[in-house]
């Protein structure tokens, strides 16, 4: 049997987490804060078999594991924002003992004041941007393929037809881009931070239509409804388009960028492996 | 998969606004997985160095994507609801 590691959700405000008795974390453990002067970081203790490095590569790959820690993580920290302003932390994040957080705490904790400071009272929204597929090729080419009569030479036919579904196709998704970079610039301007995700793959979402734009951005608790009614006024400018809105979030996207001092509303396409590597 | 995840139609999972007003907390059925894991594998506070155990050396959003495209495949029973 092997030992206990602490696997750390989020850092709050000192005074922010209350008591956390009745939050459940990760694999039903126990939630609880270690503090250091004002910060609280909120943590679980966790079986070592489950959570060392060679369990976490394996749990990674399993997706009913990885699908109970994510929801458990963020039910944790949606809990803790609720209550108060946090900063979460990437999923399974874990210190050996106490001593290893407290260090951490003591090491990062300007940066970390700072970062609270900069998300309080701000919460992080999704969207997502689709191309319509309701201007796909569809229904009306297969009048143009007319069947009815032969054709004398069905290779031109065919390519003809490709060429249309084509060009139908392309200036769909012309007309999508365009709709998602003023959806982008209006949402942007409403907010104080936006950071870029991969778009979704259909192979993933199982939704057909392609994903051309998935933002989250940072914005104000008051601007919320604001800033919906302007994503669904965006979404009713333009049939090229689908938009999707999420959240309200914890700030994911903006606890990284603000935790390591980079520039506000930076873009990371892969924000992972830059950040490591960005200097203060 | 999840208790706290029952099984939604897909469509439902979309609406997440529309459906969940202006509460600010979402229950855990309204969010899809794969929103969840563009925040969590590629977003949160990151630790490098000796004080938190090192995954660093590991792609999380790539091997997440694995496992997502694992199950997608294999046609089991899906835990996400899509």
């Amino acid at each position: 049997m092997k030992g206990t590691l602490w696997y750390c959700y989020a850092v709050a405000s000192r005074s922010s987490p209350g008591a956390l008795d009745d939050v459940g974390g990760v694999s039903d453990t126990e939630v609880s804060a270690v503090r250091y002067n004002d910060l609280a970081a909120i943590v679980s203790p966790v079986p070592e078999a489950e959570f060392d490095e060679s369990a976490l590569r394996s749990g990674l790959e399993d997706i009913g594991w990885l699908e109970s820690v994510a929801r458990a993580h963020n039910r944790v920290v949606d809990e803790v924002t609720r209550r108060g302003t946090a900063l979460p932390f990437r999923l399974a994040t874990i210190f050996r003992d106490h001593e290893a957080l407290t260090a951490m705490l003591a090491a990062r904790e300007a940066e970390l004041l700072a970062a609270l400071a900069r998300v309080s009272g701000m919460v992080e929204l999704g969207v997502k941007v689709y191309a319509s597929t309701a201007s796909a090729p569809g229904a009306d080419d297969k009048a143009d393929t007319g069947s009815t009569e032969p054709d004398a030479r069905p290779g031109l036919s065919y390519l003809r037809r490709k060429k249309h579904e084509r060009d139908t196709r392309e200036s769909g998704w012309r007309a999508a881009m365009e709709h998602a970079i003023t959806t982008d610039e209006a949402l942007t301007a409403m907010s104080g931070g936006r950071r870029a995700h991969r778009p979704q793959s259909p192979e993933l979402t199982g939704i057909s239509e392609q994903n051309v734009l998935n933002v989250a951005y940072l914005v104000a608790g008051d601007d919320i409804d604001a800033f919906v009614a302007a994503a669904q006024r965006l979404q009713d400018e333009s049939a090229a388009c689908r938009i999707e809105v999420t959240g309200p979030w914890a700030p994911y996207s903006f606890a990284l960028d603000t935790a390591a001092g980079g520039a506000e509303g930076h873009e990371h396409q892969d924000g992972r492996d830059a950040v490591g590597a960005e200097p203060r | 998969m999840t208790p706290e995840a029952p099984a939604r139609h897909p469509a439902e999972l979309r609406e997440v606004w529309k459906s969940g007003g202006t509460e600010p907390s979402l229950a855990d059925r309204d969010i899809s997985l794969v929103d969840l894991l563009d925040r969590l594998l590629a977003g949160g506070v990151v630790l490098t160095g000796d004080l938190a155990l090192s995954i660093a050396g590991v792609d999380l959003v790539h091997i997440s994507l694995r496992a997502l495209i694992t199950s997608v495949k294999e046609n089991r029973p899906s835990p996400l609801q899509w």
